[in-house]
Parts: C-alpha cells; sequence; structure tokens
C-alpha cells in the first residue's frame, strides 16, 4: 500500500508538471427535455477519468480535460436516463438533453462501504425506492410505506395499533431465534431498530403460563422516522450484496438517504397539509343468542342478562372509533455552490380506531453540506425525533384484561356501557373492556437524537486516478417511556390483592459509530477502472432497559413510588464490534464488472471477543448488449445484462449469550442470587450465510420495458438456536451453533412504460418472489418454538423441513398442519398521469402462507363467535384440544394497499393564484388498504401475537384490529 | 492555479490530521472484552447470598405445582378462561392426557433444579453448616418433583451441571434420604450457621433447629417409603412433640419488596373475580362442626362458571398475599405419626393423635378400628392438610384414586405427571 502511495503521489507530480499543453475546456449546459428547464445538480463525468462536476442553478458546468483533444461525457442525474455525448476542441458549448427514467435503469447503487455503481453495471439485485415512491401515499411510519413495493422485501405489520410494529424480511427466513429484521443504515450510521417491550406483561400476565416470549406488542424503532426526509432507500437482500457490513447484515441491510440541499441561488419550501381517518378494516359479527343458547353459554346469570332484552354492538363500540389524521410538514432546501442544506419539520398526529389510543410524532431535521476547499467536504446531518403513542391493551394475556380476550367473553347481550359514570361488573370475565379502555393509560413516549457527520477529502484528483478519504461517525441516541396506569377502581384491579397497578419502563439506547475509508480510483486508458476501498469501522451499542412495576397503589396516584409492592429489573445489553473491509473494483469499460473484497469482524458477543471472523464476496456482470453481437437485437432489447455474485455475511449471536449470570432474588428482606435460565455459551460465534445470485437484467421494448430476474440460493451454517437443555441442568436453554438452513428464491420484476404521450402516461410494475427455507441439518433435538402448546399450534424447527412449518396435534399425534411462507408474493404498481392528474395504485397479493387464529378459538371458547349458532360452528369450538386443524387458516390475501389521485396545478396553471407565490400546489386524495380481499376469518391475515419474529409470526392472538385510512393532502411548493 | 497548489500541499496537511483522528479512534476503540454488565458469575457470590437466593428460588413457579396437585386431586378448581389447560388436562377432560411439555408440570419441575443448581454452587464454597444446609434442600427439591412425575422416576443433577442418571421412584426416595442423612451430619458438625434463614425458618435457623425441619422431611419421605421404622425414628428426632401449636413449622416467606414473591394460592376471596376455588366436595363431605371448613372456605354469593365447572367456595387459607405458606409443620407430624401407628395396625397409640387434630378442628372424639382407621387418617389429612399439595399424593400412596370426585362426564384422575419431554 505504502510503495503504491509513493507511486500515486509521484504521478501527480508528473502530471501536474507537464500535463498542460493540449488542455480540451468544456462548457456546457444540461436541460430536461421534456420542460426545457435547466437541471441543476446533475453530475457530469469525463469517460475514462475519474474527472467530474456537477451542473449549477442554470443547469450549466465547465470541466477542463488536461492532455486531451476530445472527450466523452456522461452526464447523470437521479430519475433521468444517463446521456453520453462526445465533445472535441472544436465543438462549441454542449448541450446536453436529459429524458426522465421512469424505470429507472440509469441510477447508482451501493457496492462498498465508500462506493457505488450504475445499476446498469451492478451484479446484485439492488432495490431501491425513491422520495417519490415513499411518500406517494401517506403511512404514518417509514417501514409501512414499503409494503408490496420491492422483489423478495416481505413488509407486514403485526396488528393495526398506531405507530407501527412492522415486520421487515429479506428473502424468506434470515435466522432461527429473534428477530428477523434488517440492519438499518441512515445516511452512513447503523441505527437500533429494537423493539423494547411495554412492560405492560405485568397486568396481562401473556408469559406467566405456555409461553415465555413477551407479547407486549411492541413497536420497532425505525418507525420514528419521519418519511418525507427520506430522499432514497437502498436494500441489500442477500449476504452477496450485504457482505460488506459482515456479521449484521445476514438479514439484509436497509441504507437510508436523507435529502439534502441543491447547489444554486434559490431555496425551496414545500409545505403539506393532511387530513385523514381511520376506520375499522374489517367486522367479523357477534353470535345472535335466545334464551336457550344464553342459558346454555353462560348459564342462570347470562339467562337473566339476556332477558333484559338489550344488544351492543361491541366491535362498533371498541373498534368503531373515527380516528382522525392530521400531518403538517415543512421542507426548506437550497443552498450555494459551497454549501447546501436541507430542513424539515414534521407534526403528526392521529388516533386509532379504538378510543383512547394513538400516535403523535413531531420531527425536525437539519442536513448541511459544506464544500471546505475543493477537495474537502463535510456533510452534517441531525434529526431529533419526539414521538407519543397510546398503544391501547391488546394481544394475548393471562388475566383476562386485554380487550380482546374480554370481547370473546362478552356477548351481544350484555351491556357493560358505563351508566352515570358506573361501569357494571363483567360476570363472564375479570374485566369490562370498556372500562379498561376508558381508564387505563399505555403510553409510549420516545425522544430521540440522530447526529452523524461525514468528512470526504478528495486528496489526489487527476484525470486518471483519485484518492479519497471519507471518515465517517454518528451517534443513534434515544429515550423511551413506556408508562402504564391500571387505576384502582378497574375490576381486576379490586380483584387482586394489590389493586392498583403503575409501570414504568425507561429505555435508554445510545449506538455509536465510526468507519473511516479510503477509496482509490484508477482509470486506464483503456477505459478500465479500477476501485480499490479499504476502510475499517466500529460500532459501541449500549441499551438499558429499567422496569418499575408498583402494585397496591395509593388512591388516585400514578407514580410507580406510589405503591406497596415495587418490584424493579434493570437489564443491560452492551455491544461492541470492530471490522475491517477491503474490496477491489474492476470495470471494464462498463462492459464487464468484476468485484472482490472481504470483511473482517470481532464482536464483544461472540464467545472469543478478540476473533476475527471473514466474510468475503465476489461478483461479476456482463452486459452483453455493449458487444458487437448485440448490434441486431440492440433496438428491441437495449440492454441485456447477466450477473452473478457470491457473498458472506453473519448474524451476531445475542449480546450476553455467552454468560452464566445469577440475577437477583428477594426473600424475608434479604436479597440473593439465582442462576439465569439461559446457561452461557463461552463459543458461541456468529451465524454465517453465504449467498450465490444470479440473475439477468434487460430493458425491452426499445427501453420502454425493464426485466429483473434473479435466483438466489442462501446457506446458513451454524445457525444460532436456542437448545433447550434438560430441566435437570438447572437451567432451561442456552444459545448454540448447531444446524444449516437453506434458502432458495427467485424474483421477477417488470416493469412496463406502456404509454407516453404530452397528456398521457402510464406507468406498471410487477413485482414477484418466491422463497423457501429448509432446515438442512441440526445439531440439537428437533424442538418447537414458537406457540403455546401443541394443541394451540406452534412452529417446530425439524431438520429436512421447511423452517416456518406449523405443527399441532392431531387425536393427540403431532402433525404438520401448515406453513407460514407464502407460495409467493406479488406487487402490482401503477402511476398514470394525464395531463396535471396523477393516479397510482398498488395491489399486494399474497398466495398462502397459513396462520393460527386464536382469536377465533378464544371467542369459541367463549361461546360468542358470530357462527356458532351452526353445526360448522359447533363442531369447530367442539374439536378444541383433540384436532389443531381447525385454528390454522389460509392468510391469502390481495390488498389494495395503497390508491392515490392527485391534481397538480402548475404554476402556469396558478396564474395570478396566491400572488405567483407558489411554483406549484397539489391536491390529492388517497387511500390505504381500501379492500382486502381473504378467507381469512378473522381482522386481518397480517399479523403477529409476537412482534418480529424470524420464525413464529403467523399467530393471532386478539390483536390491535387492521384499519383502512383515507387522507386528503395539500401540498405548496414555494 | 491557487487550487493546484494547495493540492499538492494539503494531502500532506490531512493525511496528518487524519491520521491523528485516526489513532484517537483506535485508542479510544472500545473494549470487546469486557465482563457480564448484567450480574455475578457463581465465582462472584457469598454463601449467603447464594443461602438468600435458595430460599427465594424454592418459591419461584410453586403456583404451579399448588395448583396442579390441588386440582388433580380434587380439594380446588382453577377457573382460568385465558388458558383451558387447567380445566382441561388437569381434570382428564374427555380422557385427555398430562403434557409431558406443558408448563403445569415443566415451570415447577425447571424451578426446583434451578434450585440444586445453585445448592452446587452453594457447595463449592466448602461451609459445613451451607453444607449441611444445601444437601436438605437438594433433597426436598428432588422430593418435590418426584411428587409430580412419580413412577415415571426423576433425574439426578450433576455436582457440574450436567444431566444426571434417570432413577426410579424407589431409587430416587433412596437417594433423598441419602442427601437428607448426608445434611444431617453436615448440620451437626457445626455449632452456629455463618449465614441468616428467612422468618419462615424461624425457630429451625440454628444447626439444631434445622436438624429437626431435616428429620421432619426425612419422616416424610419415610411414609412415602411405607418405611415404618425410619418414619418413627425420624419423628423422634422432629419437633413432632414441641409444646408449640400445630402451625409451628417451617414456612416460605413472601413480602411485598422489590424481587420478593407474594403468596401462590392468596386471592381476595370477596372479589368480583376469583381464579381458585375449593372443590365442593370440601364443603359438602366435610363433617358438621369442622372449624376447619370455616376457616379455610368461604361460600361466594356467585357462582362463576367456567367449562362446565361451578365455582362458589373461596380460599382463605392464606390471611393476606404475604402470609407463609408451609413447607412441613406440626400438624402432619402429628398426622404422620398416627399413619406410623396405624400401619402398624396401633389403633391405641394412633387415636389420642386423631383425636387431638379433631379436637383443634371443634370435633368430638372417635373410637379407631381397623375398618376406620385409613379412612379417618385421610379425612383428618384433607382437612388439616387443605392445599398444602397432600391430598392427592396421599390417595396415590394408598390407592385411593378411584375415590376422588369426578364433576364431568369423560373426566378422569391423573396418576402421575410424564417425564418432561427433555428429561
Amino acid at each position: 500500500m505504502t510503495r503504491r502511495l509513493i507511486l500515486l503521489f509521484g504521478a501527480i507530480g508528473l502530471i501536474v508538471g507537464f500535463g498542460r499543453a493540449q488542455d480540451l475546456r468544456i462548457a456546457g449546459k444540461v436541460v430536461v427535455q421534456a420542460t426545457s428547464n435547466p437541471l441543476p445538480g446533475a453530475i457530469v463525468q469525463v469517460k475514462g477519468t475519474a474527472l467530474g462536476t456537477i451542473t449549477d442553478i442554470n443547469g450549466e458546468f465547465k470541466i477542463t480535460v488536461k492532455n486531451r483533444s476530445d472527450a466523452t461525457l456522461v452526464v447523470s442525474f437521479v430519475g433521468y436516463k444517463t446521456v453520453e455525448a462526445n465533445v472535441t476542441s472544436s465543438s462549441g458549448p454542449v448541450a446536453v438533453l436529459m429524458t426522465e427514467d421512469i424505470l429507472r435503469t440509469s441510477e447508482v447503487v451501493v457496492t462498498g462501504l465508500a462506493s457505488s455503481v450504475k445499476r446498469a453495471n451492478a451484479a446484485n439485485s439492488v432495490a431501491t425506492l425513491s422520495a417519490q415512491e415513499i411518500a406517494s401515499t401517506p403511512m404514518h411510519t417509514l417501514d409501512g410505506s414499503l409494503s408490496g413495493k420491492f422483489t423478495g422485501i416481505s413488509v407486514s405489520q403485526n396488528s393495526g395499533a398506531p405507530g407501527g410494529g412492522i415486520s421487515i424480511n429479506l428473502r424468506g427466513v434470515t435466522t432461527i431465534n429473534g428477530e428477523n429484521q434488517p440492519l438499518f443504515i441512515v445516511d452512513g450510521v447503523i441505527i437500533d431498530n429494537t423493539a423494547t417491550q411495554s412492560g405492560v406483561n405485568a397486568v396481562t400476565a401473556a408469559t406467566g403460563g405456555g409461553n415465555q416470549n413477551f407479547q407486549d406488542n411492541p413497536v420497532n424503532r425505525v418507525a420514528d422516522l419521519n418519511p418525507n426526509d427520506i430522499a432514497s432507500i437502498e436494500v441489500l437482500k442477500g449476504p452477496s450484496a450485504a457482505a460488506i457490513y459482515g456479521s449484521k447484515a445476514s438479514r439484509g441491510v436497509v441504507i437510508i438517504t436523507t435529502k439534502g440541499g441543491t447547489p444554486g441561488g434559490q431555496t425551496r419550501v414545500s409545505v403539506t397539509q393532511q387530513f385523514g381517518m381511520n376506520t375499522l378494516l374489517k367486522k367479523l359479527g357477534s353470535r345472535q343468542f335466545n334464551a336457550t343458547s344464553a342459558m346454555a353459554a353462560f348459564g342462570q346469570r347470562g339467562l337473566d342478562e339476556f332477558n333484559k332484552g338489550v344488544t351492543v354492538d361491541y366491535e362498533d363500540e371498541m373498534y368503531g372509533q373515527k380516528g382522525f389524521i392530521s400531518s403538517t410538514s415543512v421542507g426548506i432546501s437550497g443552498g450555494n455552490q459551497t454549501t447546501q442544506f436541507y430542513a424539515s419539520g414534521l407534526a403528526q398526529l392521529e388516533q386509532g380506531i379504538i378510543k383512547r389510543t394513538g400516535y403523535d410524532k413531531y420531527s425536525a431535521r437539519l442536513n448541511i453540506s459544506h464544500q471546505l476547499f475543493e477537495w474537502a467536504e463535510v456533510d452534517v446531518f441531525s434529526n431529533y425525533i419526539r414521538s407519543s403513542s397510546d398503544r391501547g391493551l391488546t394481544n394475548n394475556d393471562n388475566s383476562g384484561a386485554t380487550f380482546g380476550v374480554s370481547l370473546a367473553f362478552t356477548p351481544s347481550f350484555l351491556d357493560l356501557r358505563p351508566v352515570n359514570g358506573v361501569y357494571p361488573d363483567h360476570p363472564f370475565n375479570s374485566s369490562n373492556p370498556i372500562q379498561v379502555r376508558d381508564l387505563m393509560t399505555n403510553n409510549e413516549l420516545v425522544n430521540r437524537t440522530l447526529v452523524s457527520g461525514k468528512l470526504t477529502l478528495d486528496l489526489v484528483k487527476t484525470d486518471a486516478q483519485s484518492l479519497a478519504l471519507i471518515t465517517n461517525g454518528g451517534i443513534d441516541s434515544y429515550s423511551q417511556d413506556n408508562t402504564s396506569y391500571f387505576p384502582k377502581s378497574l375490576q381486576f384491579e379490586r380483584s387482586s390483592s394489590q389493586p392498583g397497578t403503575a409501570i414504568l419502563g425507561t429505555t435508554t439506547s445510545r449506538v455509536g459509530n465510526f468507519g473511516t475509508n479510503a477509496v482509490h480510483n484508477f482509470v486506464t486508458s483503456e477505459n478500465t477502472t479500477f476501485r480499490t476501498t479499504v476502510g475499517l469501522q466500529t460500532e459501541a451499542r449500549e441499551l438499558r432497559n429499567t422496569l418499575t412495576v408498583a402494585k397496591n397503589l395509593i388512591d388516585g396516584q400514578t407514580n410507580v413510588d406510589q405503591g406497596a409492592n415495587i418490584n424493579v429489573t434493570d437489564n443491560i445489553t452492551k455491544e461492541n464490534n470492530l471490522g475491517l473491509f477491503a474490496q477491489e473494483e474492476v470495470n471494464l469499460n462498463d462492459r464487464i464488472y468484476l468485484t472482490a473484497g472481504i470483511r473482517g469482524d470481532a464482536s464483544s458477543s461472540n464467545g472469543d471477543p478478540d476473533k476475527f471472523f471473514w466474510f468475503p464476496k465476489a461478483s461479476a456482470s456482463v452486459r452483453l448488449s455493449q458487444y458487437e453481437l448485440w448490434d441486431d437485437l440492440s433496438s428491441a432489447i437495449p440492454e441485456f445484462k447477466l450477473r452473478i455474485a457470491y457473498g458472506a455475511t453473519g448474524t451476531l449471536p445475542p449480546a450476553g449469550a455467552k454468560y452464566n449470570t445469577l440475577g437477583p432474588a428477594s426473600i424475608g428482606g434479604q436479597i440473593g442470587l439465582l442462576p439465569a435460565t439461559l446457561r452461557g455459551n463461552p463459543t458461541i460465534e456468529p451465524e454465517k450465510s453465504t449467498e450465490i445470485e444470479t440473475g439477468l437484467d434487460a430493458t425491452f421494448l426499445g427501453g420502454d420495458g425493464t426485466l429483473e430476474f434473479s435466483y438466489y440460493r442462501r446457506t446458513i451454517k451454524d445457525l444460532v438456536l436456542i437448545n433447550e437443555v434438560p430441566y435437570s441442568t438447572g437451567y432451561v436453554q442456552e444459545f448454540v451453533n448447531g444446524g444449516k438452513m437453506v434458502t432458495k428464491g427467485f424474483e421477477i420484476a417488470v416493469g412496463l412504460d406502456l404509454f407516453r404521450t404530452d397528456d398521457f402516461s402510464w406507468t406498471t410494475k410487477f413485482n414477484f418472489y418466491k422463497t423457501e427455507s429448509i432446515i438442512e441439518e441440526l445439531n440439537v433435538p428437533a424442538f418447537n418454538t414458537i406457540g403455546f402448546a401443541d394443541v394451540l399450534g406452534r412452529y417446530r424447527i425439524e431438520a429436512g423441513k421447511s423452517a416456518t412449518q406449523i405443527v399441532g396435534s392431531e387425536n393427540g399425534v403431532l402433525t404438520v398442519l401448515g406453513d407460514e411462507t407464502p407460495d409467493f408474493q406479488l406487487g402490482w404498481s401503477n402511476t398514470l398521469r394525464w395531463q396535471d392528474w396523477d393516479l397510482s395504485f398498488l395491489f399486494d397479493w399474497k398466495k398462502g402462507g397459513d396462520v393460527i387464529n386464536l382469536t377465533r378459538l378464544l371467542s369459541d371458547l367463549g361461546g360468542t363467535t358470530a357462527d356458532l349458532n351452526t353445526s360448522a360452528g359447533q363442531d369447530r369450538a367442539a374439536a378444541f384440544g383433540i384436532t389443531t386443524h381447525q385454528l390454522v387458516e389460509d392468510g391469502s390475501y390481495i390488498k389494495l394497499r395503497e390508491v392515490t389521485l392527485g391534481y397538480t396545478f402548475t404554476k402556469e396553471a396558478l396564474g395570478g393564484f396566491f400572488g405567483s407565490a407558489f411554483s406549484s400546489v397539489r391536491f390529492s386524495l388517497a387511500a390505504r388498504n381500501l379492500f382486502t380481499i381473504t378467507d381469512y376469518s378473522s381482522y386481518d391475515p397480517e399479523v403477529s401475537n409476537f412482534g418480529n419474529r424470524a420464525v413464529g409470526r403467523s399467530i393471532e392472538v386478539t390483536p390491535f384490529p387492521s384499519a383502512r385510512s383515507f387522507y386528503f393532502t395539500m401540498n405548496f411548493n414555494y | 492555479m491557487r487550487i493546484s497548489e494547495r493540492r499538492n500541499i494539503a494531502p500532506w496537511f490531512l493525511g496528518i490530521v487524519w491520521a491523528v483522528v485516526l489513532s484517537f479512534f483506535l485508542t479510544s476503540c472500545e473494549e470487546r472484552d469486557f465482563i457480564d454488565p448484567n450480574g455475578p458469575n457463581k465465582d462472584q457470590t457469598s454463601v449467603q447470598t447464594l443461602v438468600t437466593g435458595i430460599e427465594a428460588g424454592m418459591r419461584v413457579d410453586f403456583e404451579f405445582y399448588v395448583r396442579s396437585l390441588s386440582v388433580i386431586g380434587r380439594e380446588a378448581y382453577y377457573l382460568e378462561p385465558s388458558d383451558p389447560r387447567y380445566t382441561g388436562e388437569l381434570l382428564g377432560k374427555n380422557g385427555s392426557q398430562l403434557d409431558p411439555s406443558g408448563f403445569l408440570l415443566v415451570r415447577s419441575w425447571g424451578s426446583r433444579y434451578r434450585v440444586i443448581r445453585t445448592c452446587y454452587f452453594l457447595l463449592e464454597k466448602n461451609d459445613r453448616g451451607a453444607n449441611g444446609f444445601a444437601k436438605t434442600i437438594i433433597a426436598y427439591q428432588y422430593l418435590l418433583n418426584l411428587n409430580m412425575t412419580n413412577d415415571n422416576g426423576i433425574r439426578l443433577q450433576g455436582a457440574d451441571g450436567s444431566q444426571g442418571a434417570l432413577l426410579t421412584k424407589s431409587a430416587a426416595l433412596t437417594e433423598i434420604v441419602r442427601l437428607l442423612d448426608e445434611g444431617l451430619a453436615d448440620v451437626k458438625a457445626v455449632s452456629s450457621f455463618g449465614f441468616s434463614l428467612s422468618p419462615g425458618f424461624a425457630g429451625f435457623d440454628t444447626p439444631a433447629g434445622f436438624a429437626k425441619f431435616n428429620r421432619a422431611l426425612r419422616a416424610r419421605v419415610a411414609a412415602y417409603q411405607a418405611d415404618i421404622p425410619a418414619l418413627q425414628a425420624a419423628l423422634d428426632s422432629s419437633f413432632v412433640s414441641s409444646s408449640e401449636p400445630l402451625t409451628y413449622g417451617v414456612y416460605h416467606s413472601y413480602g411485598t419488596a422489590s424481587g420478593d414473591l407474594l403468596n401462590p394460592i392468596f386471592e381476595v376471596p370477596t372479589a368480583t373475580t376469583i381464579k381458585l376455588f375449593a372443590h365442593p366436595s370440601f364443603r359438602s363431605q366435610a363433617d358438621s362442626g369442622d372449624t376447619r371448613v370455616s376457616a379455610k372456605t368461604i361460600v361466594r354469593p356467585d357462582t362463576t362458571t367456567f367449562d362446565g365447572l361451578n365455582g362458589s367456595i373461596g380460599i382463605t387459607v392464606a390471611a393476606s398475599n404475604v402470609s407463609p405458606y408451609p413447607i412441613v409443620r406440626k400438624e402432619e407430624l402429628v398426622l404422620l405419626r398416627a399413619e406410623a401407628y396405624i400401619s402398624q395396625s396401633n389403633y391405641g397409640l394412633a387415636e389420642p393423635l386423631i383425636n387431638s387434630i379433631r379436637s383443634a378442628a371443634g370435633l368430638g372424639n372417635i373410637t379407631l378400628t381397623a375398618g376406620n382407621a385409613m379412612d379417618e387418617l385421610l379425612k383428618q389429612r384433607r382437612y388439616s392438610l387443605f392445599l398444602e399439595g397432600h391430598r392427592w399424593i396421599d390417595m396415590r400412596r394408598f390407592n385411593r384414586l378411584s375415590q376422588l370426585p369426578l364433576d364431568r362426564a369423560g373426566d378422569l384422575v391423573q396418576a402421575q405427571f410424564p417425564l418432561p419431554d427433555r428429561e
């Protein structure tokens, strides 16, 4: 390396000293063909060199190529097709015309920690979303707006509670235990996406009986980001693309870039005001009783209640709120040649379909980019977020306290509505859900600060070479307060020996990142580019969760110090990682693109914290369409590329998996120690994924159609499994490396620019994907994972079987009853424009994929399911305990996820309105989940009682029902 | 032109700045080899913290043990709408069998072995008095698990935390006796304990007192072994003949301090919703005038119906949520003495013991005969030791499970839990 540097600096001297005789000075202007407007910020590069510049506010640029008499300019800009222009010393000012790149064949995608490549060359399938696509239809959280928009990426919500709880699975099952969530990187910094449990388990006791996994319906923290701030999202789906992120990347990487300013005099202001409404997506109905069935199901008390002759629609009562939505956001961007900025503010209020639930968010962002010198640029990104969500009390419980479990035991003839402020006791359940809803609190308040900086030093920049040092660092820090309060007057609290519960969960999280990379580009005269990247990254992560549960409260008091019985738990998750990285990329005249790289990672979470685990990668792509043999085809199929990529990544074991810890236990006023139920494993290592991906990318119909096909085969070895150790050892479980899982799948994306005239255009995209994960080896006995019991249906990890199979007891015999993994998923998105109108809609089809529906089982047990008056309903209810298949349902659905109709007033159309203040004004109407077609009998097959599980998502226990949302949006651009 | 000059100089300058930043970063790079941030390992513990941990741990998940044994033994119902297994498999509904991986079995079972693990950590401290405590508790924890699985036996735990041999019931009882005897020898070898125990051990927290507790457990094991000489010998060294009341004994303490636990069977008996109800037969089959009935149960104004069962009798055995729960107490020892005599057909010696229990319950004396002695003994055990986890075991060891009442057509009485499927 040193030697190469010396050579390199020697070369600079030569070039600077002798190379000025025949310089080619180029001046030009870049304009948008359709509108003839100048295009500021476009990237102008000299082909075959490392030279480049960007256009100013007038779309103009100047560039000097030394030692040349002719050159080829490559002009690119996000959202436009890349254009090449030949220039000689005799040509005058160059005019470059840009056309919109609807199908985005020429955008740039990430290939390394500090490098990128044009999509046309990329050797991986990389999914990207532009700001336009993210924000096309409103969604209260960023993660929720990704559904159905990619191939290979399954985005589904865990419940309908406002404020999130979204699971993002990249290419199927990527691990067995724990969460399946990808690594999120925002402006170069890894951010925390932990879903912290709220602590309401102290009341619901959901983990008290058959299942030790928390079910508090948590929010994963990527939900905090403001969707309007996002410039683009890139998703590295599998190890072959994500290898550069090493041992944290097996679950995929989502790279989020926030907006920046543009050079040029004019500051742009965009103000958006939105109003909307949430309504219940689907009603299940309730059983119609007569005197006989009321007596049979609820005894004499039931008959007495029935004879009062009241009928209450409890779904209306509990889930019938028309939740109001309001969102105000402002974005300001601008700057000059040396300093650009983007600032934004957001105030969002949203009510859920259950009274006293909702999600409020306030966010402020300032991004500044400053050119210190021609060779040094500083970028600073800062974001403050405050969000508050009231999430009600839903999901499983063992205390009868949650809304859904209460409703399952509430017949429609029972009137639980308050009379003069007095809530009747529920005679058939431990709580009156209306009382709980009206009097309890379950609030989550997050204050979060994301700050990161980047220093880019262009140490060397010549015709043939460039060397840049890119150093970035950042902090993601938040505090999360979960405040829950259950007053003494609640029915189940009055029954308690310690009436009144107050819960305070305090989570503080800090993720610090530091990384530095050197990127060297070398271009030969044959237009071959060599790019060498070396880098180093550290990450320090600490999350502390303190949970205080106070019981036996002083009347009317909500502070946790006002209880007679106070229990505190305190848990620290700490992880420090170091990564090294080197990569070489070779681009042969934009025809062949080759990469090879390796990443080494050491982590405190591994049994040996100093051991480096190595994750190599290699890939190649060939653009056949760039060769002469393609000449005959190039008019029909202008672009055709074959690609193959190999890569390895890892998943770290959970922090703490290696320790044998003793925890506190008190008796008689003394504190003692008891061993944790988790046995430490001092030799635990990361999971290792390797993936081979191959595919082809093509444009057809003369460039009006795109096709992307990818096939991948991923093998995960040393799966970190929870080994259920014999109880007689004194422990319950331990983490071990044992097992191998193979995931295969394919993805097809087809985009069509169906019509394009000045007045009318229609673009349509199909995203089809299918995946399948098989456990090939298992070094521990086959084991049951998520679920409650055999007779309630559960997941089972077994060699030779699908990783997501669902089993259950059929007459005492454990039988495979289904599989969570769908047969396929298909997203179909459309954008139509007619003059100043635009219409977009997105269908999401999931075929197959089973769900364990325990909501209906509970209402069967409660005698309130709508169809219990039929023999089919009675047979199903009677089968419980004997068979399980009746609980496992097909979760197929077709959803119209998004539909938006908008009208834009251009500056011309606005004329003198608003004193010509606005450059454009847009009004739109949008709906989310407008309709769903499904045979699934409960609220929504898109559900997860256990939150973001890699395996074990599809279990439903009385969730927060899904909502249908409507929005009216006004957008003013200044 | 100025820029190109700067370009020549600046990289060197920046290189230095960058090197400084990098070296700062490398030196401040956070430690990857740190100790567990959440708690000590076993070598960082003391005798006292382990003893307290063991005592506290004996109560963890104990509620599942009490509920399971009480429901199967038809002392109680646990009407829990959100978990149908309490009224399903525990009562053998429609012939259903007990789940070898179900929480009703494995929660308590596993927590007992966790206490045993802690006892082995304590044994590593080489404190003779603490050794006696540890061995006695290991024996007691094994006994509780054997009570669940009975003929299916139990696993031993290796001193290193490995899974030990699977013992048959009789081998397990022999091992329990060995541990109790060794524990007794250790306790007797010291004049004082270097640790303190919770208020539940009041009177039994010295080596001499603890030895009596050890022998009381030995007596219970001897009864299970039907080893009458051993039973008599153990009782002689226990506290059966102390002048203290029948409630005198060793208890689990409960409290509301952070990390402490609450009494496993207490519910506000008059609350709108309770889950643990006395089995109706407890009142209907009682002798009239038995004060234990009114002391231990209360008739509620409403009947709670679930899964075809009617709960109308609340339980008042525990006066509050911090009431202690008995491990072994004098009333049981008196009845064990009576059992010893009855087993030897020595009804004359058994009679005053039985009558002392009856008298304490406000009942008149009776005459014991070969014909009524065993029925009477079991009845007194049923009412004296209500909800203390004895009824099912008593009916099982005297082959009377078929005499337990069935509430619904299709119910059956489970004889024992299967061995957990992980064992």
